[in-house]
């Protein structure tokens, strides 16, 4: 039985050590391979200094060394932190900072980029080129150590001692944080495990299957994709990013890699649906499409089921914190326009939805989602007083405390057992998969000199989710361009933050108690006028 | 149309969109989505934008990451589909 991730890799490299674990744009390496070339490179990472229970940042996009370094860093006894490879430099800065990473896995041209903004690459002492590319670095580089991949080559093939165990950590995921800062939200191997254990058996993946990856390695959804098929001995294909929002090459990639098990936000989805040319009998070796992230639009989701009618649908719920917490099986188009449900809770997790006077919720009453069990994270990195706030003590049925997680999502319990998503009291918000807090976006546009109130209004939309639009009040003598703004912006968060239009107002709407008027502001906004770019 | 015009419209379009109209250095044989200068919103704005402004139709199957990886790409594929319109 395993109890860390890195023991997955071990035990299917005895299995299937000839099969092909993993592949990406033409690359790929058998289980054996990536089993003894991230034993060498974890001997090399303790070399070079890594310790049991440290951080280690991934700052490279996808290719099956990205993967390779996953488990190297697991088996070294440490956790891994992907950061989004197409986030700013400054992001990468604010999370390696905020966890104290002092090893970073990246390539030749990410690490020029991100020492052109700090020199100091923000505390991190070696830097490993996964690329084996040497790179044109700055004079100033000052204390970064870099190393190839390949100086791994002489290290032992053996598995390092590793003294790991399920309560420690095994990554950190950085979601948006409402106050500027992303929170790092710490899962342990238990927490992973969870769900691993839970996904492989529910939708019966084995070595026969071919799993897609599409989400990025900062995106819970991958975790899915990775350690799902190193538990089973399936192949995972990695979806490069130069194709992963082109219809018509990823229909070409599913078959060609005759993908079975396919993964990823709904938008993706119905990108497929209305530009790919999906028909009965395309696709003919894909048998589960698992979703998640957002509400899926029935009626896409219908278009979809349709053209696909051997393909088995579930609905996946859970917010990071927990990773998946209930699934729900669409076992027929939807009928109508109404979201269809989340589900009901996996294997070893119990949710329950609390009203206003903190009792359960019966059945058709609103109520706020919880979680209990193995998959609730440890907490947010750094952040004890964030992590209260979400992560809550409980007495169970008898009498026990225990440590339960407060989704902020409101759901409601239908007769049939399954829960149903109704939306948030925050302001948190879903676009195209990504989840937002719309105070980051804001944090970013009152650090630009002059500004003076700033508020972000999600403007739904179908196919997206959201678009994000901003209001800001420059303060008397103030003369800024929404150019500079928009420039600022992204210098300090990803592009999936920066609003798609920035105006300038007088004031902005308040309630009664002086706070901004999220609502009529929208309602302002979507007035039809001009747009920015026109 | 020649060749670097379309570019250099492409390459105003993303500076607009994306940069709000601040120039930019961007390699032209460089993937877009990859090194990040844009993103998936911004690709598809980018696609209505060239069938706006060129007349050009882009049909399902054309909607190729060879066809819209760099801007040396999309500019040598938007000159193919008006020389195709031009006979």
């Amino acid at each position: 039985m395993s109890y860390i991730l890195s023991q997955l890799l071990s035990d299917a490299a005895r299995r299937y050590s000839g099969k092909t674990a993993v592949a990406c744009a033409g690359k790929s390496l058998t289980y054996a391979e990536l089993d003894e070339a991230s034993n060498r490179l974890a001997h090399l990472l303790r070399k070079e200094g890594v310790r049991p229970a440290d951080r280690v940042g991934i700052y490279l996009g996808k290719s099956v060394e990205t993967v390779l370094g996953i488990f190297a860093i697991l088996k070294a006894g440490a956790a891994y932190v992907p950061v989004d490879a197409q986030a700013p430099a400054q992001r990468l800065g604010l999370i390696l900072q905020n966890c104290g990473t002092r090893h970073l896995l990246t390539s030749g041209p990410k690490l020029a980029s991100a020492l052109a903004v700090n020199p100091d690459l923000w505390g991190v002492e070696c830097a490993v080129l996964m690329d084996d590319s040497a790179p044109a670095l700055p004079e100033d580089r000052r204390a970064v150590r870099t190393r190839r991949r390949s100086d791994s080559a002489q290290e032992s093939s053996l598995l390092p001692d590793n003294p790991a165990i399920e309560t420690d950590l095994a990554y950190i995921l950085y979601t948006s944080g409402s106050t500027g800062v992303p929170k790092g939200v710490m899962i342990t191997h238990r927490n992973a495990l969870t769900f691993i254990d839970w996904a492989a058996d529910c939708f019966g993946v084995s070595a026969k299957d071919h799993l897609s990856n599409h989400a990025p390695f900062h995106f819970d959804l991958s975790i899915f994709d990775l350690f799902v098929s190193v538990k089973t001995g399936a192949t995972v294909h990695l979806i490069p990013e130069t194709i992963a929002f082109f219809p018509a090459d990823l229909v070409r990639f599913i078959e060609s890699n005759g993908i079975t098990v396919w993964y990823s936000v709904p938008s993706i989805l119905t990108l497929l649906l209305l530009h790919g040319k999906l028909a009965p009998g395309r696709l003919q070796h894909l048998r589960v499409i698992l979703f998640a992230g957002e509400v899926f639009p029935s009626k896409y989701l219908r278009g979809l089921m349709q053209a696909l009618p051997e393909v088995r649908f579930y609905n996946l719920y859970g917010p990071t914190e927990t990773n998946v917490c209930t699934y729900y099986e669409v076992k027929h188009p939807p009928e109508d326009e109404a979201p269809i449900p989340i589900g009901k809770a996996c294997a070893n997790i119990e949710v329950f939805a609390l009203n206003e006077n903190q009792q359960r919720a019966a059945v058709g009453e609103e109520g706020t989602l919880y979680a209990r069990g193995p998959c609730v994270m440890k907490g947010y990195w750094g952040m004890p007083q964030r992590t209260e706030e979400s992560v809550c003590d409980w007495t169970d049925a008898s009498g026990h405390a225990e440590r339960i997680y407060r989704t902020g999502d409101l759901a409601i319990l239908g007769e049939d057992g399954n829960f149903r998503f109704l939306g948030r009291r925050d302001h948190m918000i879903k676009s195209r998969g990504y989840r937002i807090e719309l105070g980051e976006i804001e944090t970013a546009l009152y650090s630009f000199p002059g500004v003076q109130e700033a508020a972000v209004v999600p403007v739904p939309d179908e196919q997206m989710g959201h678009r994000l639009r901003a209001a800001v009040v420059l303060s008397a003598g103030s003369a800024q361009s929404a150019a500079e703004l928009a420039r600022h912006c992204a210098l300090r968060i990803p592009k999936y933050m920066i609003p798609e239009s920035i105006e300038f107002r007088e004031s902005l709407p308040k309630t009664s108690t002086g706070k901004i008027d999220r609502q009529h502001l929208l309602h302002e906004i979507t007035a039809p006028k001009i747009p920015r770019n026109s | 149309m020649e060749l670097e015009n379309i570019e250099s419209t492409v390459k105003s379009f993303i500076e607009v969109d994306f940069y709000d109209g601040v120039p930019q250095e961007i390699d032209r044989n460089i993937s877009l989505l990859q090194t990040g200068v844009m993103d998936s919103m911004g690709l598809f704005r980018l696609i209505f934008f060239l069938q706006e402004t060129y007349g050009v139709k882009i049909p399902d199957d054309e909607l190729l990451a060879e066809n819209f990886e760099s801007l040396a790409s999309i500019s040598s594929y938007v000159a193919r589909k008006l020389g195709k319109l031009n006979v």
